[in-house]
């Protein structure tokens, strides 16, 4: 909004959330869990990440009370261990969980060693910062 | 045809797994690290008729005991729709 550091939407929505933290505080830690636990879970991603990107990836989706499992997995081009992530989608929520991960984990492009002794030209590959796939989910439970 | 997705802690995915076993339904376990529930967590993947689900999620809360003391989220459980099952 202010010299476009910050868009509308995102203000509009913090203006939102700290208004409504001011009018209904929460006393303790363990509300504000039991806050973040109680939204509607609607859908669950499936989000393949590179292994370099994945701290970053749950730290925002945490922030967002975004339930998150994780797998170790391989596979892509380059056969690298990669993280798989299960992430429940509070309703309403699904955008902002792709800006997160879109956010937190780059493009990027690897190099990989020379094969030959004639020339010592490398080639490139581009590696997508994450793979996701969404799925509607009929029902979550907590135990 | 449903797919039941539960997340469980390490400690409790043998005794999940054997029940749903003992109950019929087959059962594919992911080991998994880490996740919300921090300490060592277990995949478990089931697929099941649509009306097995039910019965299905019955088993998995059978096997936790609710605990009063502490509000620690012991399961995670999904139930997603399988659009295509194919066993070849």
């Amino acid at each position: 909004l202010r010299d476009s550091i910050i868009s509308e939407e995102t203000y509009t929505q913090l203006v939102k959330e700290v208004d409504s933290a001011l009018t209904e505080p929460r006393s303790n830690l363990v509300e504000l869990l039991l806050y973040n636990s109680q939204q509607r879970i609607t859908g669950l991603k499936v989000i393949i990440v590179q292994e370099t990107d994945v701290e970053n990836i749950i730290a925002s989706l945490n922030r967002l009370g975004v339930p998150i499992t994780r797998l170790s997995s391989s596979g892509g081009f380059l056969k690298r261990e990669n993280i798989t992530l299960l992430a429940g989608v509070p309703d309403g929520k699904d955008d902002m969980i792709t800006k997160a991960v879109a956010r937190a984990g780059k493009n990027r492009v690897e190099f990989l060693p020379a094969s030959s002794e004639i020339t010592d030209m490398t080639a490139s590959v581009s590696i997508s910062g994450a793979t996701i796939f969404t799925f509607d989910v009929e029902r979550y439970e907590e135990i | 045809m449903k797919m039941v997705i539960a997340i469980v802690k390490d400690t409790d995915a043998e005794k999940v797994s054997q029940a749903l076993l003992a109950a019929g339904f087959r059962v594919t376990q992911l080991a998994t690290t880490g996740g919300f529930l921090r300490g060592g967590a277990t995949t478990l993947m089931t697929g099941v008729e649509n009306e097995e689900v039910e019965q299905a999620l019955r088993v998995i809360r059978e096997q936790f005991t609710p605990s009063q003391e502490n509000d620690d989220k012991q399961a995670t459980l999904y139930v997603l729709n399988v659009k295509d099952f194919k066993r070849v």
